[in-house]
């Protein structure tokens, strides 16, 4: 039984008691079994090693099936451990975010959430393939419920076409992840789910076979993340959802798929990652220039920061596939980064709907002249959102475009400093950083129409006797923790990005002879060519 | 007046008479600030293409080896970093204009340029008294000397007056295709990309609308399928017999 377990059993057990408790008292229940996973999570973190963080530690496990060598194993080395606190710091918030949200059917709303929170430390935590896909599928199932139930009008499509692609996305993981599990089988004779096992068998296929499984887990974490052609789903999910769906989405949910790259794709296939990184390269561009440039001509807000995220995401996956120590620490950052201020623009949109329910920026303007702390803190996570220096989102958006800028072969011959050898390289890095211009350029105007602008207000606005016309204690409470979060993490990112650091250089170990093998090879056929 | 201006000028006189008050030999700090300045070398950075020589190398600075806290005007060439510590070395790594260091040029022609431009505005545009240097004419603020020729210029005092359109010219060429561009995606975004997914998705639905009546209760449907399948087996089996 480790801490792990612990983490992973509070919430379920929670969510259980919400479904059986009075509905009156749902509410202080979940927050109670949100707020109760700090106590196991602060343990951990002080306990964890954190410079020997590339280890996995707090290792446990039961059989489950034995023969098939299936079990119910738990560990997490760093970069897990800190998912772990994102998904542990965003679900008290969210569920205190929908206390005046949500007034019918609150403990179907409360149960799933609770749960939801148990699914998502699973998933981070699992060190067996079974444990990880199960928790994996598992979370689709609470957002369905929850946008489907308590979304707004075009809930029922969202919610479906939501959990119908991304499940076909992970049924295609699936079948990759199978097949490593074949070839382990074969290879040594035994069968085992265990991640890490089946990462040093893995890595022993052929090109052939490595690219398969390549296509298929891209295939099912692409649209988790999402990357560019499968990202549809993501606009209209999150603009369904009600807030606390969109935080959990935005915050730790897309964030499952961008793990699932650093542990599956990373971990299990090197060769094809090198031969293919390019491809996932400019699939990333794209997304990061394209849906940059459509968050400019929205006109709802909601959908202006789905698209975002997209967006930043895209700068996430390419620092993943930079395959340097830079960009892949920049990554795993911003994966931390992003749930932090995207949720909170996500809170702060939700505070609006509530007071005037309607997202469209046709019918929302100036709106510093009547909430001020909403629009201080609103202008505060847009900034951290575009990546202003200081605020979080900076720090890991420079790390992704430098490590892009390094991964470039010809630079590890010429022997430059700091280079990294990688498929990508200075045009990626320069069209990456226009996306940045991009952001600020829709994220900037939209704050400039919303918050200030032309007074606007719907035409059917009235006030709620139950909300404050500006924010509630509650509500900057809530906010003001990811306030602190993104400016300490801006102004103060060392501890995270040691953290980070040794998960990330053992997860790039084998990298390193792939690419210069690589970049000997491009040079020799330059050579002769 | 201007009092920015002013003060940004008055500024600027008090902080150089810093360098000359200083009786020291390397003129205390301002004397350190020139030091370590690019402007106190003969064209630092990359050079000018020469005279009809090869193209000059790029300059730079570099500790100096020989004064440990010291930098050093130095040539990346293709033998390594060469020392360009006098005039001549440098004159010849970074190129000459008319014969001249460039960077002298510079200071005199700005200079020279902009006390013109000085002049000129008082004249044309300053009003009567001190402000205009003792040229100008203005009393009203609307008839000053450039009225007068104003119109035989042409269309450049219309530019001058709009900013030189660059803010239209910046819209145009930049703002309005990244407008455009983002509309076609967004509608790229829902039609195509989406229209494929949308596609997707009703395909199941779609087979199954087809498969349906095959399932309709209706015996005779049922009976009729039946004689049909079995006909067809038996012609089968009958031409596979024969052939």
């Amino acid at each position: 039984m480790s801490l792990l377990h612990l983490l992973i059993l509070i919430p379920l057990l929670f969510a259980l008691i919400v479904a059986f408790a009075p509905a009156h008292l749902s509410r202080t229940i979940a927050t109670m079994g949100s707020l109760v996973s700090f106590g196991p999570l602060l343990v951990a973190m002080f306990r964890f090693d954190w410079a020997d963080g590339g280890s996995l530690q707090f290792v446990s496990s039961y059989d489950w099936i034995a023969d098939m060598g299936v079990r119910l194993g738990v560990g997490v080395d760093s970069v897990s451990l800190l998912l772990i606190a994102l998904t542990v710091l965003l679900g008290p918030i969210c569920v205190i975010c929908s206390h005046t949200a949500v007034t019918e059917n609150v403990k179907v709303f409360y149960g799933w959430l609770t749960g939801l929170q148990a699914a998502m430390v699973g998933v981070f935590a699992a060190t067996d393939l079974v444990g990880f896909y199960i928790c994996f599928e598992f979370t689709l199932l609470p957002m369905y419920v929850l946008i489907n139930l308590y979304g707004s009008k075009n809930r029922k499509r969202a919610a479906t076409k939501f959990f119908l692609y991304t499940f076909t996305g992970s049924i295609i993981a699936l079948a990759g992840l199978i097949y490593v599990v074949f070839h382990h089988r074969s290879l040594e004779g035994v069968w085992t789910f265990d991640i890490p096992t089946l990462a040093t068998t893995a890595a022993q296929l052929p090109l052939q076979a490595q690219s398969l499984v390549l296509l298929a887990l891209m295939l099912g974490f692409a649209v988790k993340v999402p990357l560019f052609p499968v990202h549809t789903w993501l606009p209209l999910a999150h603009t369904e959802a009600p807030t606390a769906g969109s935080v959990i989405l935005a915050g730790v949910l897309l964030k499952l798929g961008t793990y699932g790259i650093y542990r599956f794709v990373l971990g299990f296939v090197p060769e094809a990652v090198v031969e293919y990184a390019s491809l996932i390269a400019v699939l990333s561009v794209i997304g990061i220039v394209y849906a940059g440039l459509i968050c400019w001509v929205q006109k709802d807000v909601k959908k202006l920061v789905a698209y975002s995220s997209v967006s930043h995401l895209g700068f996430c996956v390419l620092g993943l596939v930079a395959l340097n120590s830079v960009g892949a620490t920049g990554s795993v950052l911003y994966m931390i980064n992003h749930g932090l201020s995207t949720g909170a623009l996500f809170l702060c949109i939700g505070m609006i709907y509530e007071r005037y329910h309607t997202r469209s920026m046709d019918e929302l303007g100036g709106l510093a002249s009547t909430m001020p702390i909403w629009s201080s803190f609103m202008v505060f996570f847009v900034m951290a959102s575009v990546g202003l220096p200081g605020l979080n989102g900076f720090v890991s958006e420079f790390m992704c475009i430098i490590g892009t800028f390094q991964s470039s072969p010809a630079w590890v011959l010429e022997g430059r400093i700091g280079a990294a050898g990688g498929s990508l390289g200075p045009w990626f890095a320069f069209a990456a950083g226009s996306g940045v211009i991009v952001a600020a350029m829709y994220l900037l105007y939209m704050t400039g129409r919303v918050v200030w602008g032309t007074p606007r207000q719907p035409a059917d606005y009235h006030e709620h006797p139950e909300l404050p016309k500006d924010l509630s204690r509650r509500e900057i409470g809530l906010l003001s923790v990811l306030a602190v979060g993104c400016l300490g993490l801006g102004v103060y990112p060392t501890p995270l990005i040691e953290a980070i650091e040794p998960s990330v250089e053992r997860t790039l170990a084998p990298y390193q002879d792939l690419l210069e093998e690589r970049a000997r090879q491009l040079s020799l056929d330059e050579g002769e060519g | 007046m201007n009092t920015a201006m002013v003060l940004l000028a008055i500024g600027t006189i008090v902080i150089a008479s810093l360098y000359f008050v200083n009786k020291k030999e390397d003129h205390g700090w301002a004397g350190t600030m020139v030091k370590y300045s690019s402007a106190a070398y003969p064209s630092p950075g990359l050079g000018h293409k020469g005279d009809g020589e090869k193209q000059a190398e790029p300059v730079g600075l570099l500790p100096d080896q020989a004064q440990p806290g010291s930098v050093t005007l130095v040539s990346f060439g293709a033998e390594g970093a060469v020392s360009l510590a006098d005039e001549d070395a440098a004159a010849k790594a970074s190129g000459t204009l008319f014969g001249y260091d460039p960077f002298k040029i510079m200071y005199y022609v700005s200079a020279v340029l902009g006390l013109f431009g000085i002049i000129a505005a008082a004249w044309f545009h300053g009003p009567k008294g001190l402000a205009g240097l003792g040229i100008g004419n203005r009393v009203e603020p609307a008839k000053v000397r450039m009225d007068a020729i104003a119109a035989r210029f042409g269309p450049i005092p219309r530019w001058a007056e709009n900013k030189w359109y660059v803010d239209e010219f910046y819209h145009a060429i930049v703002v309005k295709p990244l407008l455009v561009a983002s509309h076609v995606f967004h509608a790229i975004d829902k039609l195509v990309i989406d229209g494929i997914v949308d596609l997707l998705g009703s395909l199941p639905r779609f087979l199954g609308s087809l498969l349906r009546p095959s399932q309709s209760g209706v015996l005779h449907s049922y009976a009729t399928g039946m004689v049909a399948g079995s006909a067809v087996l038996v012609a089968l089996i009958v031409l596979v017999a024969l052939l």
